[in-house]
């Protein structure tokens, strides 16, 4: 298991938001969680990357133990996180965005062959440059926030929520984007409300509610139920 | 009143303003990428310049050391400070304001009463970067103050050209635009903290040093700087380098022009009032983006 | 009442009395001056300590007892008005000029707030310098009028131009303004104010005006700064505008006031109160070390925010202890609740 999450309890201000959470990630595999707001599916990812310290709990990553590491070592580790709500450097260029992605690569030829095939999966991207971050419409920064994240190679991607505000097109091209990062043998981790977008790429399912996870599965299966399907899927 | 004022005056005024808005200048850097990048305002930033200052005075005047290497020295020892300051006072106090301020403040003390311990409190004078004046468009301008512009406007230009174009300065750009998203990229927070302080001291310690060669010094010329400093970010816009530029240069042209119409008094109030208009009303400033 | 409040009580009634016959223990002008100023400071550290109490930092209390100071007095020299009237103008007038710069200062981030405030007080030290027809400019102002006597019908003239007697109108009025802050502090407004610090957008949520709040606590400390001002200007006689650490009306005045805050301890009411108290007295036994006072008080500060975040009243949360090992040996047990 390339993520392994044992058993996780995280606290905002006394009141428990993840409540015995175990879940994990296989390598070279798409997993999605779902649920509905406030659920807790953000916070474990925060959680993952050190943003948010657990109460109690394991989380190992490649065989290490993350939990309680800070943040930026985490990701060291080789894992990528795509922000809810993206934060980007909205004064910086794209090109700039995508460098600051490139921080932990230390050789200069494989930042170079990474930039070149960002600009190959996203054209707007090398169209736009040399604009600042914040110009960009919804789903170009939502691009350039994945860009950036794999520009530091990550072994794992975490995803949050990269739906939000875009329009029902530009999901679809989310949609493609994962499946490709996908095939380049990232390994994925999909935090979504877009239940439709989520299971049309995931291969494994997590279904949050209120701090705990009510269902999982393959999705296969889970799409095979009906039951499962429109008490949880809502589809 | 007295003699009227020619408009060689206003032009001679204009010049040393903006001149002298180049010591300004290296204070607001240092306090403004402080501010965006950490969060907090570092009071005792006056007292680092100030410190830079009398370095130079006991390496130069006191030890005959010539005095751009006196200057040099300064600059590192004060990054050094930095350095130091950041590591002891300023990381352990994560989060809590009160604690910034009292920390800081009291730091502030601590350095101007050693200052005034090892060097007594007369003001005294560090000689001159390059005596004399030019002769421009009829109006002499003095030598010294177009060296400290220049030298304020290169090392501007310089951290300019670093937050642009190597990995860490754009990591500190990154930084003090998105903390998380910069966390995100695996850029260590303490090592940009330590970078920034470091850098903004040193700059501090070089205003000192030419503030401290075209004026006089005295242990508690950082207050002073340190007002200044604020002053220049706000108009000029929190956490934004061209803003500091630009509103050193505003600061220093608006407190000569003011002076010479309303007396020197009004020179320095004037722009404490554009400064709370401006944190009122365009708490942007003129180039910030917060 | 339990044997812990009886303790509390007596504490209070043996404090006061020290208050009231200090005069008379230390029979001495000179330090009969130090405990008015201490007085004087008492008061201005409790109106910033009151700000501090919304969340914000104000470090401009100099520069309302500056107006306060100026206001009274001019209100004396040039009205002739009394002292009863001009005082409390004074404390009026600043209130004021806080009530002025509330709305737009509050509308800004807490450290810039701070800012604000940090410049208004070298602003007015510096108008206070300009206006030299008004008030005298950097020479400064000198008036030679007490406070006006009063007539106790039945009891006869009270007159206040010795020392001492100055240092019982001091504490009266600075004991009321105390008491006033005491009692705000502890009511429903009082907790206001701690909600409006720790959670303010959950204090918004139900209902609370926030910005009407901490205008309300700025113009009242700042009234009470004013009036402290006007007590100063009433003992001393002269005023003057200046940044060296020596004048009351300085940045140093403000940041020291910090200083007792949070050595006292700014969680407690008489955290501030305490700090002012031995902050002050502290140069007096160590005049030889006059020079390395700020040196101190800065490394002080450091100290206590690394150390001891709560300050001296942090102290208090042994006496328990204390008194358990007390009421252990002779055979009591300790009250139960403690």
């Amino acid at each position: 298991m390339l993520l392994e999450i044992k058993d996780l309890w995280v606290r905002y201000k006394g009141a428990d938001v993840l409540k015995g959470v175990s879940c994990g990630v296989e390598e070279g595999t798409i997993v999605t969680f779902l649920g509905s707001n406030g659920a807790g599916k953000s916070t474990v990812l925060r959680a993952i990357c050190g943003l948010k310290a657990p109460e109690s709990g394991e989380i190992w990553f490649n065989g290490e133990r993350i939990d309680g590491m800070l943040p930026h070592n985490i990701i060291k580790q080789g894992i990528g996180h795509v922000l809810e709500g993206r934060a980007l450097f909205p004064y910086m260029t794209v090109l700039e965005n995508l460098k600051v992605g490139a921080f932990l690569e230390k050789d200069r030829e494989q930042y170079e062959r990474n930039l070149k095939e960002m600009f190959v999966n996203f054209p707007i991207l090398e169209e736009r440059q040399q604009q600042q971050a914040r110009t960009l419409s919804g789903g170009e920064q939502q691009m350039l926030t994945i860009a950036r994240a794999l520009m530091g190679n990550p072994k794992l991607l975490l995803l949050d929520e990269p739906s939000l505000g875009l329009s029902p097109m530009m999901i679809r091209q989310i949609g493609k984007i994962v499946q490709q990062i996908h095939q380049r043998g990232v390994s994925v981790l999909l935090v979504e409300q877009n239940a439709r977008l989520a299971l049309g790429v995931a291969q494994k399912c997590f279904v949050f509610e209120t701090g705990s996870i009510a269902l999982h599965g393959e999705t296969k299966e889970m799409l095979g139920n009906d039951q499962v399907r429109k008490a949880y899927l809502g589809l | 009143m007295g003699t009227a004022i020619s408009g060689q005056d206003i032009l001679q005024c204009i010049i040393n303003g903006f001149c002298m808005g180049g010591t300004y200048i290296l204070v607001g850097l240092g306090l403004t990428l402080i501010l965006s990048i950490m969060s907090i305002l570092q009071f005792a930033h006056g007292e680092i310049y100030m410190v830079g200052a009398f370095t130079v005075y006991f390496l130069c005047v006191m030890h005959g050391l010539n005095l751009y290497l006196a200057v040099c020295i300064s600059m590192l020892s004060t990054a050094a400070i930095g350095l130091i300051l950041e590591r002891v006072l300023l990381r352990p106090l994560k989060g809590l304001f009160l604690s910034y301020v009292c920390a800081t403040t009291g730091l502030s003390l601590i350095l101007q009463t050693g200052v005034v311990l090892s060097f007594s409190k007369s003001t005294k004078q560090l000689p001159s970067l390059w005596p004399g004046a030019f002769n421009v468009l009829g109006t002499p301008i003095s030598r010294e103050r177009f060296v400290a512009i220049v030298i304020a406007l290169g090392l501007s230009l310089a951290l300019y050209l670093f937050l642009k174009e190597t990995k860490y300065g754009l990591a500190m750009t990154a930084s003090s635009q998105n903390r998380e998203g910069a966390l995100m990229q695996g850029i260590n927070p303490n090592v940009m903290s330590a970078m920034v302080v470091a850098i903004g001291s040193g700059l501090a310690g070089v205003g000192g040093a030419l503030g401290g060669s075209i004026f006089n010094l005295d242990p508690y010329m950082g207050g002073v700087a340190f007002t200044k400093g604020i002053t220049i970010i706000v108009i000029g816009g929190l956490g934004s380098l061209p803003g500091a530029v630009v509103g050193g240069l505003i600061l220093g042209i608006s407190e000569s022009l003011f002076s010479l119409f309303f007396g020197s008094q009004m020179g320095i109030v004037i722009p404490l009032l554009l400064v709370i208009a401006f944190l009122i009303f365009k708490q942007k400033g003129l180039f910030g983006h917060e | 009442m339990n044997r812990e409040k009886l303790v509390k009580r007596l504490v209070a009634v043996v404090i006061l009395l020290l208050v009231c016959l200090l005069p008379v223990i230390v029979r001495n002008d000179y330090w009969t001056h130090v405990f008015i100023i201490i007085a004087v400071m008492m008061l201005a550290t409790a109106g910033m300590r009151a700000i501090n109490r919304t969340g914000e930092i104000s470090m401009g209390t100099a520069g309302f007892m500056l107006l306060g100071a100026y206001s009274s007095a001019l209100l004396t020299k040039n009205l002739g008005l009394s002292f009863w009237i001009a005082m409390p103008v004074g404390g009026l007038f600043s209130a004021a000029v806080a009530a002025a710069i509330g709305y737009p200062f509050f509308r800004v981030k807490g450290i810039y707030f701070a800012i604000c405030t940090l410049l208004t007080g070298f602003v007015l030290l510096y108008v206070a310098g300009y206006m030299n027809t008004l008030t005298g400019g950097w020479q400064g102002l000198v008036f030679d009028f007490s406070p006006n006597p009063i007539t106790i019908p039945g009891v006869g003239k009270l007159t206040f131009d010795t020392d001492i007697r100055y240092y019982y109108l001091a504490i009266i009025i600075v004991g009321f303004g105390l008491f006033v802050l005491y009692r705000m502090e502890h009511s429903r407004i009082g907790l206001v104010w701690g909600s409006i610090k720790e959670a303010d957008t959950l204090a918004e949520a139900v209902g609370v005006n926030i910005m009407a709040q901490k205008i309300f606590i700025f113009v009242v400390a700042c009234f009470f700064a004013g009036i402290a001002g006007a007590l100063y200007a009433f003992y001393v006689h002269a005023l003057s505008p200046s940044t060296t650490p020596a004048n009351i009306f300085s940045f140093f005045t403000s940041v020291y006031a910090i200083l007792y805050m949070v050595v006292g301890g700014e969680s407690s009411f008489f955290g501030p109160i305490i700090g002012t108290a031995l902050f002050m007295l502290i140069p007096e036994f160590s005049r030889g070390l006059q020079m390395y006072r700020p040196l101190v008080y800065g490394a002080l500060l450091i100290l206590v925010v690394f150390f001891m975040p709560q300050g001296l009243i942090g102290l208090r949360d042994y006496l328990p202890l204390w008194y358990r090992k007390l009421g252990g040996r002779s055979g009591r047990t300790a009250p139960s609740g403690g």
